[in-house]
């Protein structure tokens, strides 16, 4: 046995380290990526197919804005790389105008939602925990309470209206429409033939849906009988039992209830109060899941409305839309009917404010000194 | 860098068990050789004369601290190794080399030792060798090593690179009747490496990736320098030597 007998043997085991070296590693390559979203609104199917028939209000887009949902203005996007077990590892947001945006996302796996971020009246909470993105409005007031209640003529015939006191609720702020979009475990591919190539490089693109999450009600109510008497709200209205907020994954509205406060428009043409009420729909339930709504718990949904008379006096007068609101739980149209008769007024305006709605009036013009 | 410790009975039993296939396997292999051309070498012995010289060719070794060594941050492993000395006829220069080839790779828990070292060195024995003896005694030795390593301590510790090394050292060698030899030395000298730390993604995809988060179009592979000067080497090897037997057959010697 010579040296050269065994120095194949010695190749061999040289040989050994020639096995590849692991693990394999990888460069977090970021792609370009183009979102685009679109705002999947059909309030034909969301509301009522001849929605546009049943609201008679003239309602002045240019004063008061579009009765239906405008396009979002900004969004905001929560991005979620999933971890091996397919959970959350970090949290990473961009803002972007618009409803497309071309951004840099690293290569992964990720949970993302994206929102509308054009208003100062939603809040969200929670983002760090991808399953808990809440949003609400501020609370403003601690409740309406002097109210008397009033039966629409459809109640009254079927004398079902409830006399039921105001819930104890806290009043909050009307949200602005709300839209969301969440996609599950989307794959930010690495690979080229994913990619578009635009512009002399290649882009990702993303595509979602965005869906309200806020929900608008056009309440129309017709003054029967008025002759005059009723002419405006300056408290506007309230509808009260509605969801304090929304989870932007499950869609399911929150359990607790508030108060939404806006504006009644009074058309003294038509005796016809118009109101475009947005709320984040029926507590505790997903509006879009029909077996949810079905056993979300039950109102009452009352609406509050502030009523102005003639003679300056005014009112408020409570009105039981819970079956109305029960059964458009995406938004729609609601029309009440009621008689001026059955409610008379009740308070007169005090103080020694400027009172427009008195006549005869007389300015008076002077001079004051001010010394210092 | 390679540490050692003393390992007390409790750790060997808790070790013992633990070792892997392939380190049976390579311990298996060098007891086999040995025992193959031990026995060879008893059987030509019957038939020698005692006039007949020895000529010795070559040895191999394996170093015993790197078959159950401690690394920290790791923990308990094996570096099998082995090494091969030419032995030239006469004079006092051998020539060698070393290979170590740990491969151990425990995926669940993100722990990688994995190195690929190859070693070529020269020893000049201060004692010259004559005829019919072995090159033992003390030396001095220069080695120059190149090697390629991936070493992961847990998900967001690990190194992958290359490196070069050269050394000078001391050592002793004992032989051990006409086969066996224990040979101990110590090196010092430089190690340079290039090499890029990498972490566990932890993500659905399971990969590992550079740990690295700037530009990706700015990456370039092995941008991270190690050197290393002082210790290299520490080695206790047994070995194994090779040789032939030479008859004299001068007439007057028959």
């Amino acid at each position: 046995m010579t040296a050269h007998h065994l120095l194949p043997l010695f190749l061999l085991l040289a040989l050994a380290p020639a096995c590849s070296i692991e693990p394999p590693l990888h460069l977090r390559k970021q792609a370009e990526t183009r979102i685009i979203l679109d705002a999947e609104v059909n309030v034909n199917v969301m509301w009522q197919a001849d929605w546009q028939v049943m609201w008679t209000f003239p309602w002045n887009t240019e004063v008061y804005g579009p009765l239906t949902y405008p396009e979002p203005a900004s969004m905001r996007l929560h991005l979620y790389p999933l971890d091996a077990q397919g959970r959350p590892r970090s949290h990473v947001v961009n803002n972007f105008h618009g409803t497309t945006a071309e951004i840099p996302i690293t290569v992964g796996i990720y949970d993302m939602i994206f929102h509308n971020n054009d208003s100062e009246v939603l809040l969200f909470s929670g983002d760090m925990d991808h399953e808990e993105i809440k949003c609400a409005t501020r609370v403003i007031a601690s409740g309406i309470k002097a109210s008397s209640p009033v039966k629409t003529l459809s109640q009254k015939a079927e004398t079902k209206a409830s006399i039921d006191s105001l819930p104890e609720e806290p009043v909050a702020l009307m949200p602005d429409p709300l839209f969301s979009s969440y996609e599950k475990a989307h794959y930010i591919s690495d690979n080229l033939e994913d990619y578009e190539y635009i512009d002399g490089r290649y882009v990702l693109r993303i595509e979602g849906t965005l869906q309200p999450l806020s929900y608008i009600h056009l309440i129309q109510i017709n003054l029967q009988n008025n002759d005059g008497r009723v002419v405006g709200s300056n408290g506007g209205v309230a509808l009260t039992g509605v969801s304090a907020g929304v989870d932007l994954c499950s869609r399911e509205t929150q359990a607790s209830s508030v108060t939404v406060i806006t504006d009644a428009l009074f058309n003294r043409g038509t005796d016809q109060f118009g109101i475009r009420m947005l709320s984040f729909g029926i507590p505790g339930c997903n509006p879009y899941d029909p077996a949810s709504v079905a056993v979300a718990p039950e109102g009452p949904h009352f609406l509050v409305l502030n009523v102005t008379y003639m003679d300056a006096t005014w009112r408020n007068i409570r009105i039981d839309i819970t079956d109305a609101y029960r059964a458009l739980p995406l938004g729609g149209v609601i029309t009440l009917d009621l008689d001026v008769d059955d409610f008379p007024p009740e308070h007169a305006i005090r103080g020694d404010g400027f009172q427009a709605l008195i006549d005869n009036w007389e300015e008076v013009r002077g001079e004051t000194t001010i010394i210092n | 860098m390679v540490f050692y410790i003393t390992l007390k009975m409790s750790q060997l039993r808790v070790f013992l068990p633990r070792l892997t296939v392939a380190l049976k396997a390579s311990v298996t292999l060098v007891l086999l050789l040995i025992s193959f051309f031990y026995t060879r070498a008893q059987s030509d012995s019957t038939r020698t004369q005692c006039n007949d010289t020895l000529a010795y060719h070559f040895g191999l070794s394996t170093n015993l601290p790197y078959d159950i060594t401690y690394i920290p941050g790791y923990g308990l492993t094996s570096i099998p190794s082995l090494s091969l000395e030419i032995y030239p006829s006469r004079g006092r220069w051998t020539f060698g080399a070393d290979i170590e080839w740990p491969m151990w790779r425990h995926y669940d828990s993100h722990r990688y030792f994995q190195i690929n070292s190859i070693t070529a060195w020269s020893r000049c024995y201060f004692k010259e060798r004559k005829i019919n003896d072995r090159f033992r005694g003390w030396y001095g030795l220069a080695n120059i090593s190149a090697a390629r390593y991936g070493i992961g301590f847990n998900e967001s510790s690990g190194w992958q690179g290359e490196g070069l090394a050269t050394s000078l050292g001391i050592g002793y060698k004992w032989a051990l009747g006409r086969h066996f030899t224990i040979d101990m030395g110590l090196a010092l000298g430089v190690f340079y490496s290039a090499y890029d730390p990498y972490v566990w993604g932890n993500d659905a995809t399971g990969w590992y990736y550079y740990d690295y988060g700037g530009d990706p179009e700015a990456f370039r592979k092995r941008n991270q320098r190690f050197f290393w000067a002082g210790p290299t080497r520490l080695y206790i090897n047994i070995g194994f030597d090779f040789w032939s037997r030479k008859r004299d057959r001068r007439p007057d010697r028959q």
